[in-house]
C-alpha cells in the first residue's frame, strides 16, 4: 500500500442553513499534485479551510499524514503551508520581521540564513527593511509564498495562488513549485485550466458542494473534463 | 428523532395545584412575621423559590454548553491536561497570595465559611450529575438547544424576580430600588444573559453559534458564582429569612416554602419541555423547506 | 520554555506595531482627556473639587477606553487576514490568549501612567501619596482582570456581525464585579485618610479582585480554543 498522506471523508461544512460542503470523500497519495476547479460558491476555499485547521468541519473527518485533524492539529500545522489570495502578513513590519515572526512561532532551526534564502529566491533580498505596506501587489504575493514556505512544509495548499500575479511573480511562483514538486504533496485550487492541468497529478471538479469530478491525471479525457467544466461553471448563472 | 418531550401536562398540572396549594399556605397557613419586616415577609414564599429557580435555569444553561464543548473537542484530553495545568498554576498564585497577606498581617476573606461552600458544592454537585448524565445522551444540536432554552426561561423567571423584589422593596424600605449588592448583582445577571442572546442572534452558522455561546454561557455562570460569593462577603442589607444553624423557623412556614419550590421547579420543566420541543419541530421545518427547494 | 519565546514573539509585534501606528494608544489617551473634560462640565461648573467620585469616574474612564483599545486589539489580525496566519501556526491558541491579554494590559497601563497623574491634578484635592503602594497594586489588578475578559470577549466578537456592538455588550457586565472592586480601592484610597474599617474593607477588595483575575484569568485561558477562528 501507498503512503496516504491527505485522507478526506464525509466531509462536510454547514454555514447556517446552507450547505456549503455536502460530503467530501478523496484521498491523495504522498508527493501527489491535486488540482481543484469549480465555479464560485462550489466550496473549494472552504474545503482548503478545513484541510488547513483554519476551519472546523461540521460533519466528518480529515487525517494528514497519519494524524486525525481535528484531534491534534499542532503536529499537523508544522508539515502544512497555505498560499491564500490573503497574504497573511503585517503591513506595518518590514519583510524581514513579517518572516521572523513566523519562522519564531514554526520554531525554524537557523532562521536568519533561511529567511536570507528565501528573501533571495523571491528576489526581494534589497527591499528586507521595507514595511510590506509600501510593497505592490506581486511583490506582497511573492513575500506571502516565502511565508509560506519559511518552516519547510510537506504539504501545500495553494488557493489561487495565480491571481493578482504579476508575470514575473507567476514565473517566480512556479519555479518554487518545480523546485519542490518532489517531495511534496500539493492541493491547488484554481480557475486556470492550463496551469492546474499541467502540474496536477489528480484533477477534480467541486460544484454545489459535491465532487462532480475525480480522476487522475493519466485517465483525464479533456473533451470530458472540459464539458463536466462548462457545465458546472455554467450553472453558476442560474 | 423524537421530536415530542413527554411529561409536559404532568408537570403542568403539577405546577397549578402545588402553586394553588402554596398560596393557600403563604396567606393563610402561614403565621405573621412580626419581628423584622411583617406582611410583606410573605413574598418569600415565592420569591426565594423563584430565584432559585432561575439559578436552576441557568444551571442548565451551564451544563449544556459543558456537554456541547465537551462532544464537540476530540482532544478533550489535551484541553483538560491544560486546563488543570492553568489552575494549578492559579492555585499556587493564590497560596502565594494568601501566604504573603498572612505575613503582611492581613486576614483573607474572613467573611466565607468554607463548610458553606463545601455544603453548597456537593448538594449541586449530587443533583447536576444525573442532569449531566442525561445530557450525555443527547445529540450535539439538542444540547446547544437546552442551553439557550435555559437562558431564556432563566431570565423569565429572573425579571417576575425583579418585579416582585421592586415591589416589596418599595412596601418596605419605601423606595423602588436600592443598589443593594444582592438587587445589583442579579440585575448584572439578567444583563449578561440578555448579552448571550445578542451574541447568538449575531452568529450565522449554527456550530459556530452554539461553541461561541456555550463559551460564554460558562464564563457567565463563574461570573456570577463568584459576584454572588463576593457580595456575601462585603456587607449586603438583602434580608435573610432561613440560615442553616437557625431551628426557630415554624414547619407550616417551611412546608410552604418547600411546596413553593417545587412549584415552580414544575413550572419550569414544563416551560423547557414546551420550549425545546418547540425548536426540534422548527428544526425540523426547516431541514422539510430544505429538502423541497432542493 | 519555548512557549514563552512565542508569547514573547507575538507580544513582541504587538508593541512595534502600535508604536509604529500609535492609533491604539492616541485614541485612548484623546478619549481619557475628553472625558475628564465633560466629567468637568457635568459635576463640578464652579468648584473642581471631585475628591469624593474620583474612584468612580477614573474607572468610568478607565473602562471606555479599555473597550475602545479592545475593539482596536485585533485590528492588525484582521487587516491582511493576518489571524489566519497565527492560527496556521503550529502554537497552542492559548498562547495567543495570553499574549493578547498582556498587550491589553501593558497599553491600559500606559494611557494610566500618563493621565492619573492629569486626573489627580483636575480633580483630587486629597494627597494619596501615602498610600500609593496599594493604589497601584489596585490599579495593576483591575487593568489585569479588564485584559482578561475583554481578550476574551473581543476575540468572541470578531467573528460576528456585529463585533463593534458585542464587545460593550458582553464585556460590560463581565467586567462589573472588577470595575466594583476597583473602585472600591481607587476610591477610598482617593477620597481621604483611611480608617481601619476603610482599610480592611480596601484590602478585602484588593483580594477578592486577585480572586477574580485568577479566575477570568482561568475560565478564559481553558475556554480560548472554541472562541477564536470559526
Amino acid at each position: 500500500m501507498e503512503d496516504i498522506e491527505i485522507k478526506v471523508s464525509g466531509l462536510k461544512k454547514d454555514f447556517g442553513r446552507r450547505k456549503v460542503l455536502k460530503g467530501i470523500d478523496f484521498s491523495l497519495k504522498k508527493g501527489g499534485f491535486l488540482s481543484v476547479f469549480g465555479p464560485n460558491g462550489a466550496g473549494k476555499t472552504t474545503m482548503v479551510k478545513i484541510l488547513s485547521t483554519l476551519e472546523a468541519p461540521t460533519k466528518g473527518d480529515v487525517t494528514i499524514a497519519g494524524i486525525d485533524l481535528m484531534a491534534d492539529p499542532i503536529p499537523i500545522k508544522k508539515k502544512i503551508g497555505l498560499i491564500s489570495h490573503n497574504p497573511l502578513l503585517y503591513g506595518d513590519l518590514n519583510a524581514h520581521e513579517n518572516l521572523r515572526f513566523y519562522g519564531v512561532l514554526y520554531k525554524v532551526d537557523d532562521l536568519e540564513s533561511r529567511i536570507d534564502e528565501l528573501l533571495d529566491r523571491v528576489e526581494l533580498s534589497n527591499r528586507r527593511y521595507d514595511y510590506v505596506r509600501t510593497f505592490s501587489q506581486g511583490m506582497t504575493q511573492r513575500l506571502a509564498i516565502a511565508r509560506a514556505l519559511i518552516h519547510k512544509p510537506s504539504i501545500l495548499f495553494l488557493d489561487e495562488p495565480h491571481s493578482g500575479l504579476d508575470p514575473h511573480a507567476v514565473d517566480i511562483l512556479d519555479g518554487l513549485l518545480d523546485d519542490i514538486r518532489a517531495e511534496h504533496t500539493f492541493v491547488m485550487v484554481t480557475h486556470n485550466l492550463e496551469k492546474g492541468l499541467t502540474l496536477c497529478s489528480q484533477a477534480m471538479i467541486l460544484d454545489g458542494g459535491k465532487i462532480v469530478f475525480f480522476e487522475e491525471k493519466k485517465d483525464i479525457k479533456r473533451n470530458k473534463f472540459e464539458a463536466i467544466y462548462k457545465k458546472s461553471v455554467k450553472g453558476e448563472v442560474v | 428523532m423524537s421530536l415530542k418531550i413527554g411529561g409536559f401536562y404532568f408537570y403542568l398540572v403539577t405546577a397549578f395545584l402545588l402553586t394553588v396549594a402554596g398560596l393557600i399556605g403563604t396567606f393563610f397557613l402561614t403565621p405573621l412575621e412580626v419581628k423584622q419586616i411583617g406582611f410583606s415577609q410573605k413574598i418569600f414564599y415565592f420569591h426565594v423559590p423563584m430565584a432559585a429557580t432561575s439559578a436552576v435555569a441557568f444551571g442548565v444553561t451551564l451544563l449544556g454548553s459543558i456537554a456541547y464543548l465537551m462532544k464537540d473537542s476530540k482532544n478533550l484530553y489535551r484541553k483538560a491536561i491544560r486546563l488543570t495545568k492553568a489552575t494549578a498554576i492559579a492555585t499556587v498564585i493564590a497560596f502565594a497570595l494568601r501566604i504573603t497577606f498572612n505575613v503582611m498581617g492581613i486576614e483573607v476573606l474572613g467573611g466565607i465559611d468554607v463548610r458553606l461552600i463545601l455544603l453548597i458544592a456537593s448538594i449541586s454537585l449530587i443533583t447536576l450529575v444525573p442532569v449531566f448524565w442525561f445530557f450525555a445522551f443527547l445529540t450535539r444540536e439538542n444540547m446547544d438547544t437546552w442551553a439557550s432554552v435555559g437562558a431564556e426561561i432563566g431570565l423569565l423567571f429572573g425579571s417576575m424576580l425583579l418585579v416582585m423584589g421592586i415591589l416589596w422593596t418599595r412596601v418596605t424600605w419605601t423606595v423602588w430600588w436600592t443598589w443593594d449588592p444582592r438587587l445589583t448583582s442579579y440585575l448584572l445577571v439578567m444583563l449578561l444573559y440578555s448579552g448571550y442572546f445578542v451574541l447568538r442572534s449575531s452568529v450565522d452558522s449554527a456550530h459556530q453559534r452554539a461553541r461561541y455561546s456555550a463559551a460564554l454561557g460558562i464564563v457567565s455562570y463563574i461570573a456570577v458564582i463568584f459576584t454572588m460569593i463576593s457580595t456575601r462577603v462585603l456587607r449586603s442589607a438583602h434580608p435573610v429569612i432561613f440560615t442553616l444553624s437557625d431551628p426557630g423557623v415554624e414547619s407550616s412556614m417551611l412546608i410552604t416554602f418547600i411546596v413553593a419550590m417545587f412549584a415552580m421547579i414544575a413550572l419550569f420543566g414544563a416551560m423547557i419541555i414546551v420550549k425545546v420541543t418547540i425548536n426540534n419541530l422548527r428544526e425540523q421545518i426547516e431541514d422539510m423547506k430544505d429538502q423541497l427547494g432542493g | 520554555m519555548t512557549s514563552f519565546s512565542q508569547i514573547w514573539t507575538i507580544l513582541k509585534k504587538d508593541l512595534i506595531l502600535e508604536l509604529r501606528t500609535r492609533e491604539m494608544l492616541i485614541s485612548m489617551f484623546l478619549f481619557v482627556m475628553l472625558t475628564m473634560v465633560i466629567f468637568n462640565y457635568s459635576f463640578s461648573a464652579d468648584r473642581n473639587d471631585l475628591t469624593a467620585f474620583g474612584g468612580g469616574l477614573l474607572w468610568i474612564a478607565f473602562i471606555f477606553t479599555a473597550l475602545l483599545g479592545l475593539n482596536r486589539s485585533f485590528a492588525h489580525e484582521k487587516e491582511g487576514g493576518c489571524l489566519d496566519g497565527l492560527l496556521l501556526s503550529p502554537i497552542d491558541r492559548s498562547l495567543i490568549y495570553t499574549s493578547k491579554v498582556l498587550s491589553n494590559f501593558i497599553f491600559l497601563s500606559i494611557i494610566q501612567i500618563i493621565t492619573i497623574p492629569i486626573f489627580t491634578i483636575f480633580f483630587i484635592r486629597y494627597n494619596y501619596f501615602p498610600m500609593i503602594v496599594l493604589f497601584i497594586l489596585g490599579i495593576f489588578l483591575g487593568n489585569l482582570g479588564i485584559a482578561s475578559i475583554g481578550t476574551f470577549v473581543t476575540t468572541l466578537a470578531i467573528n460576528t456581525k456585529r463585533r463593534d456592538l458585542l464587545v460593550p455588550i458582553l464585556g460590560l457586565p463581565l467586567m462589573m464585579p472588577i470595575l466594583w472592586l476597583a473602585v472600591t480601592i481607587s476610591g477610598n484610597i482617593m477620597a481621604g485618610p483611611l480608617g481601619p474599617n476603610t482599610l480592611k474593607e480596601v484590602v478585602r477588595a484588593v483580594q477578592i479582585l486577585a480572586l477574580f483575575d485568577i479566575v477570568y484569568f482561568v475560565a478564559s485561558y481553558g475556554l480560548y480554543d472554541f472562541v477564536i477562528g470559526e
